[in-house]
């Protein structure tokens, strides 16, 4: 991360943070002064609903009873055949602006019934149970009717004469037109579930416009409110959707939950406020940060500009351009700081130059020990036979011929020696640039450890292959890939002189290759792997030492990677990485 | 109540017992009573018991429902079979019943499961005639027939009645009146509804007074009358001194109000179905039953001074002076139901009632002085259709 | 023959009016003794005394008849003096207006549940009629007039109708409703006349009870079952009999000679529930107070104006 753009985050954070610490403080306080006025406009609802239930209660029960003091009443009670006045409910109830009326004889037989006519002569056993109809006042009550089920505000009126008895029960349904009649401020509305079904029944949740939409949602309120039988309240939806609904229970006549009143409070302007302050809040931490965008900027043109400049010499410097220098614009610490930088690449520079000068004059001087190692070797032989040679001429003739042969086997084998030092030597130097093709490297290994079979067998080294099935082919020269393995196999049979185990691996990775050879040979040091792959660095003592420079060099060449590693008296691993 | 019969196969029995013996109308109750009794008998077997319940839905009474008992309970033990509440084979129940021509008696019986169901049926006879009921003024039935009557006449030693198809004459024989001959009335057409006919005799002659038609003829020595088309307007009297002559609207049931007075003054007067004469302070009154529903008043001038009250459309004068006045018999003015008369005296325009009322047993449909303190009222009995003529007599002092 | 003791009085309108409505005069029979006049199709017949009838010319002069008239209407028109002559339903019936008659036949309609063919399932007809509470319908709907019946023939025409006694099982009824699939148990009643409404009303509600669904509605087409009135025109039973099979839809009777044979006719026709008779009940005429001379119908329920007369006087 850029210090430009940790200076910018930390301004961006400071500003984010303030304008959000204001804005949930002022939501807060928004929300809850909203709250605090649903609620009380919903108390004063709840309030207004009370009263004219029992406005609507009272009216009942006056109508109730002033049909209950006529005198048609009276002549129903003491007639002794009723028969006569089946109709006479549907007249009363329509001229006293009742929707429900029953005339019940004193033994609970319905003479006569408006919302029901043919029900005459059918019990209302609930009539008798209690004893004084006029303290009960006017009750809810599930009514019966013949195309359904509805809720009323009833009351029940006694005409007596003499021992006769007639019960009037009349009433108006509690529907939509009962809650047209309550005032509602805006945003708020009334809705009544009337409880008449077995089962949660959307169709039962109206409000004053008719039957409420979305009842679904308020199922689960209104079956707490079922259970529970007490208040209410929650909110319900969702965004500007949201209503908080208190959800009153309404008992009935033997205290069944007939219906539940809801009063729901639109939650459409608390959230279009927080919205707002949202918004307002998102709008100055906006232009705060793009102040703070500015700011930094400048600030950070004024710091980062010169740092930067000194990272990107410094990039330079890593990757290999050592001679990077950077522009010294001022005389501050990051002038300063400049000026040193400069100071180290020169001085990285010249020691480069004189670091590779001395490994080059050391490399030079480890070539020719090498060379003059080898060609040391078969040339004292050569010397000494020719020596031999011409000592036996001179000195006994007679031996001549004989020496001479042994003299001139001598000569020949060493003189292949050396002739096969300049072949390593010569291949080493002009070792082609690899042909790419697909590779199956599972192929070549299985190829080449068949090729070493009998060569291991005679070491005593046993062989193993872990060839992974997944390999894919990788794009590499066939014939090099072979002599890098095969390079690898002879050191690891020459690390293994009592014998061991070999094994060759393959591995799948993600993508390319991998190709490992392990003996059980023992080891090398950390200071020997340092120095393995340098050509001419070898451990044994027989070898030219080239082997794994080839190997290296050929895996450069694949643009691949090799990695060794090794405990000793353990063994060693050599890994090579294509594609 | 034993079920009614289900199923073909029970229906199919009910065909079996019903094919062999043809299931026939029977010729009174206990012929019905056999008949069912034999098929229960066939039903249960020999020697089977067997419960029946009675009952009656008919207007039979007690004497013929006992006579169809016996004749059933006999037949049963004829043919072997016992009667018994106590484990019975068969349960019947019997039921008296009729419809508008028969009598039925239907028997449902049952044995087990099976269940049978026979009618048997006679027809419905005349029913008895209902005795007239008391009158509490002198009222005595003096005819009763079928045919309407229209008028009835005592000739010397006879009973003349007019009906509107015949004049017939009966004598009396045995203290009984026996038909003596009767003259069929042809008229050339048809007459109105509610025919209205008057007697008239004298001695052994008579005269017959009849919508379009009047007849003269004598009782003796042998019934012979002769009758034409005519026009002729009506003698009516009122007791056995006052009379007037009114004209009858052709094809009607009134007079049309064409009179002449006793004194032979021609006047004409509302229309008026009867006509009756009063005497008040040595003055003749009129009071005539107008088709208009009032009973006017008409002094010896005929001029009209006063309406009679609420009386009928019939009224009849008599002979009767009870308190000095002179009295009127009147019917009830209502229609379709039981009538009744009533004597009223009528002095300086006022009516008074003079005895309480004479009931009958239906509408009185015609009425006529009888001479004397009599008058003839005749009557339809509403419950028999029978006609009935009584002579009903103003007694005074009663 | 008429006899009173206000005699008759000649001439006079006598005005009449009837529920239903006649498109041509042959499908209305004429008051005897009278002739056509006027004909107005579906509203208005009038017909004039016929100076020849049998047994001499009528009182009245003329007779005019309104079709169409619902009983309601009907009974308001008597009462403000607009009719001398109209029908009278049990509602009519219940309100006592001074000075009117009324008349009445004997039972000669028969009010019946006729199942259509698609509810072939005898079940379902038998738990109808098992259901049906006909004696609170008869006293409280019909006010007592005429009687419970479960026979086509009424008791005073074939003497044998107490056989068919009609049975009222709410158990039974109940129990072979249960046996049948939910589908099944709902059958669509239809009343064409309004009159008849509140009595379909209370079939539904007792066949409610039984575990029935019965929805009533006034449309006849492709009802299950319909409420209906049918009317015995005849005083002969084995010919009423047949004239009522044919009006409900029912095979012919087989031949009937005897009262048994009638019986079994009768029976074989109830046999698996396709008619559920309820009620016979009888015409009934209100005459207002100007009619004199009645009754002006027949036993059957028929006009018989020939002897009636109008009179205006108070």
């Amino acid at each position: 991360m850029t210090f430009r753009t940790r200076l910018l985050l930390i301004f961006t954070m400071a500003v984010a943070a303030a304008v959000g610490v204001v804005e949930l403080v002022v939501s807060s306080r928004a929300r809850q002064a909203f709250e605090d006025m649903e609620a009380k406009r919903a108390e004063a609802l709840v309030t207004q609903f009370n009263r004219e239930f029992a406005r609507r209660g009272m009216e009942v029960m006056r109508t109730v009873e002033s049909i209950a003091a006529s005198a048609a009443a009276r002549d129903i009670a003491i007639s002794p055949d009723a028969s006569s006045y089946v109709d006479q409910a549907a007249a009363l109830a329509a001229t006293h602006g009742l929707d429900l009326l029953e005339l019940v004889a004193g033994d609970g037989a319905i003479v006569s019934s408006a919302e029901w006519p043919a029900r005459f002569g059918y019990k209302e056993d609930w009539l008798a149970t209690e004893p004084d109809w006029q303290a009960r006042g006017a009750f809810l009550k599930r009514e019966e009717l013949p195309d359904g089920v509805a809720l009323a505000l009833v009351a029940v009126g006694t005409a007596s004469a003499g021992d006769r008895k007639l019960y009037v029960a009349g009433g108006r349904l509690l529907d939509r037109e009962f809650l047209s009649t309550l005032v509602m401020p805006a945003g708020m509305r009334v809705l009544l579930y009337r409880n008449l079904a077995p089962e949660f029944s959307p169709s039962e949740l109206i409000g004053a416009p008719g039957p409420a939409p979305g009842a679904a949602r308020l199922k689960s309120l209104i079956e707490q409110v079922a259970r529970e039988r007490r208040d209410v309240t929650a909110t319900v939806g969702r965004g500007a959707e949201a209503e908080t609904f208190h959800a009153l229970p309404l008992t009935g006549y033997e205290s069944g939950l007939l219906g539940v009143l809801l009063i729901g409070s639109s939650r459409r302007d608390l959230v279009e406020l927080e919205a707002s302050m949202l918004r307002t809040a998102i709008t100055v931490a906006a232009a705060g940060i793009l102040m703070g965008i500015a700011l930094s900027w400048w600030a950070t043109a004024r710091i980062t500009r010169p740092v930067r400049r000194l990272a990107e010499s410094a990039g330079r410097v890593a990757a290999g351009d050592w001679g990077a220098t950077v522009e010294v614009a001022s005389a501050d610490e990051i002038g300063q700081l400049a000026g040193a930088f400069n100071r180290m690449t020169h001085e990285l520079v010249e020691q480069r130059d004189r670091l590779v000068q001395a490994e080059r004059v050391a490399a030079w001087r480890e070539l020719a020990r090498r060379l003059a190692h080898e060609l040391k070797n078969p040339l004292f032989p050569l010397q000494i036979t020719v020596e031999n040679m011409q000592r036996a001429r001179e000195s006994y003739p007679e031996q001549f011929d004989e020496v001479f042969r042994e003299g001139a086997a001598t000569l020949l084998a060493e003189l292949s020696n050396l002739k096969q030092i300049v072949a390593r030597f010569s291949d080493f130097a002009k070792m082609p640039a690899p042909e790419m093709e697909p590779v199956n490297l599972n192929r070549v290994a299985a190829e080449t450890m068949k090729l070493f079979e009998g060569q291991l067998a005679k070491a005593r080294v046993r062989a193993s292959t872990e060839l992974d099935a997944a390999l894919r082919p990788v794009q590499a020269d066939r014939e090099q890939m072979t002599r890098v393995l095969r390079n690898l196999i002879l050191n690891a049979i020459d690390a293994m002189p009592e014998g061991g185990t070999l094994t060759v691996r393959t591995v799948a990775p993600e993508t390319g290759a991998r190709l490992e050879v392990s003996d059980t040979g023992q080891g090398l040091t950390p200071e020997e792997c340092e120095r393995l792959f340098t050509p001419y660095y070898t451990t044994k003592t027989h070898g030219t030492g080239l082997g794994l420079a080839i190997v290296q060099s050929v895996v450069s060449d694949h643009k691949g990677r090799i990695a060794v590693e090794s405990e000793k008296g353990k063994g060693t691993t050599f890994r090579i990485d294509l594609g | 109540m034993i079920a009614a019969v289900k199923g073909w196969p029970a229906v199919l029995a009910a065909l079996l017992f019903f094919l062999p013996r043809c299931a026939r109308s029977a010729d009174d109750p206990a012929g019905a009573a056999r008949e069912l009794a034999r098929r229960t008998a066939a039903f249960a077997g020999r020697g089977a018991l067997v419960a029946v319940a009675w009952r009656n839905l008919a207007s039979l009474d007690s004497a013929a429902a006992g006579q169809a008992r016996a004749a059933f309970e006999t037949t049963l033990e004829e043919a072997g079979v016992r009667l018994s509440e106590i484990a019975p084979v068969v349960e019947a129940q019997i039921t008296l019943s009729e419809n508008e021509s028969q009598y039925l008696m239907v028997e449902e019986s049952r044995k087990g499961a099976e269940r049978q169901v026979w009618i048997a049926s006679w027809k419905r006879g005349t029913p008895p005639a209902a005795p007239a009921e008391g009158v509490t003024l002198e009222k005595k039935l003096v005819w009763e027939q079928d045919e309407a009557i229209l008028d009835v006449a005592f000739p010397a030693a006879g009973l003349l009645v007019l009906s509107p198809a015949r004049v017939a004459l009966y004598t009396q024989a045995n203290g009984k009146w026996e038909a003596s001959k009767s003259v069929a009335l042809t008229p050339a057409k048809t007459g109105p509804r509610d025919p209205r006919g008057h007697l008239r005799t004298s001695g052994k002659s008579f005269q017959a007074f009849l919508p379009g038609m009047a007849c003269s003829g004598a009782t003796e020595p042998a019934l012979q009358m002769e009758c034409r088309a005519a026009d002729e307007p009506w003698v009516l009297e009122s007791g056995s001194r006052a009379l007037l002559v009114g004209n009858f609207a052709a094809a009607r049931n009134y007079f049309d109000g064409r009179v002449t007075t006793q004194s032979g003054m021609r006047k004409t007067v509302p229309p008026f179905f009867s006509a009756a004469s009063v005497e008040d302070q040595g003055r003749t009154w009129w009071v005539l039953a107008q088709v208009d529903g009032r009973s006017q008043i008409f002094d010896a001038a005929w001029q009209p001074s006063g309406v009679a009250g609420q009386w009928g459309s019939d009224i009849a004068g008599t002979d009767a002076r009870c308190g000095g006045g002179s009295q009127v018999l009147a019917t009830r003015p209502a229609e379709g139901e039981a009538d009744a008369l009533q004597a009223f005296a009528v002095s300086n325009q006022a009516v008074t009632a003079m005895t309480g009322a004479v009931d009958f047993p239906g509408p009185v449909t015609a009425l006529w002085p009888s001479g004397g303190t009599s008058v003839l009222a005749v009557a339809r009995d509403l419950r028999t259709g029978r006609y009935a003529a009584y002579l009903v007599t103003v007694v005074c002092g009663r | 023959m008429a006899g009173a003791a206000t005699r008759p009085h000649y001439g006079g309108t006598l005005r009449v009016e009837m529920r239903e409505a006649f498109e041509s005069p042959e499908a209305m029979a004429p008051p005897a003794g009278f002739v056509l006049a006027s004909w107005e199709a579906g509203r208005r017949a009038l017909y004039t005394a016929d100076e020849s009838a049998a047994g001499g010319r009528p009182y009245l002069d003329s007779i005019e008849i309104q079709m169409g008239r619902p009983l309601r209407d009907q009974s308001t028109d008597l009462e403000l003096g607009k009719a001398d002559v109209v029908e009278l339903g049990p509602n009519e019936l219940r309100r006592q207006i001074a000075g009117r008659k009324v008349w009445s036949s004997s039972p000669v309609r028969l009010m019946a549940l006729v199942f259509g063919p698609r509810v072939e399932d005898e079940r379902v007809r038998e738990a109808l009629a098992l259901a049906v509470d006909r004696g609170a319908i008869h006293s409280v709907l019909l006010q007592r007039q005429g009687e419970i019946s479960g026979a086509l023939l009424p008791q005073w025409l074939s003497g044998d109708a107490f056989l068919f006694a009609p049975a009222f099982d709410g158990a039974r009824a109940r129990s072979l409703a249960t046996a049948l699939a939910a589908p099944a148990r709902t059958i669509s009643l239809a009343v064409s006349d309004a009159s008849l409404r509140p009595i379909a009303d209370r079939i539904a509600l007792n066949a409610r009870d039984a575990g029935l669904v019965v929805p009533v509605s006034a449309q006849s087409v492709n009802a299950d079952v319909r409420l209906v009135e049918v009317r015995m025109a005849s005083s002969d039973p084995a010919r009423a009999l047949a004239e009522t099979a044919a009006d409900l839809g029912l095979a012919e009777p087989s031949r009937s000679d005897t009262p048994e044979a009638l019986y079994n006719a009768e029976r074989a026709l109830l046999d698996g529930f396709r008619v559920i008779p309820l009620f016979h009940l009888p015409r009934v005429f209100g005459a207002g107070p100007r009619v004199k001379g009645g009754p002006g119908i027949t036993r059957l329920g028929e006009w018989h104006f020939e002897n009636l007369w109008v009179e205006d006087r108070p």
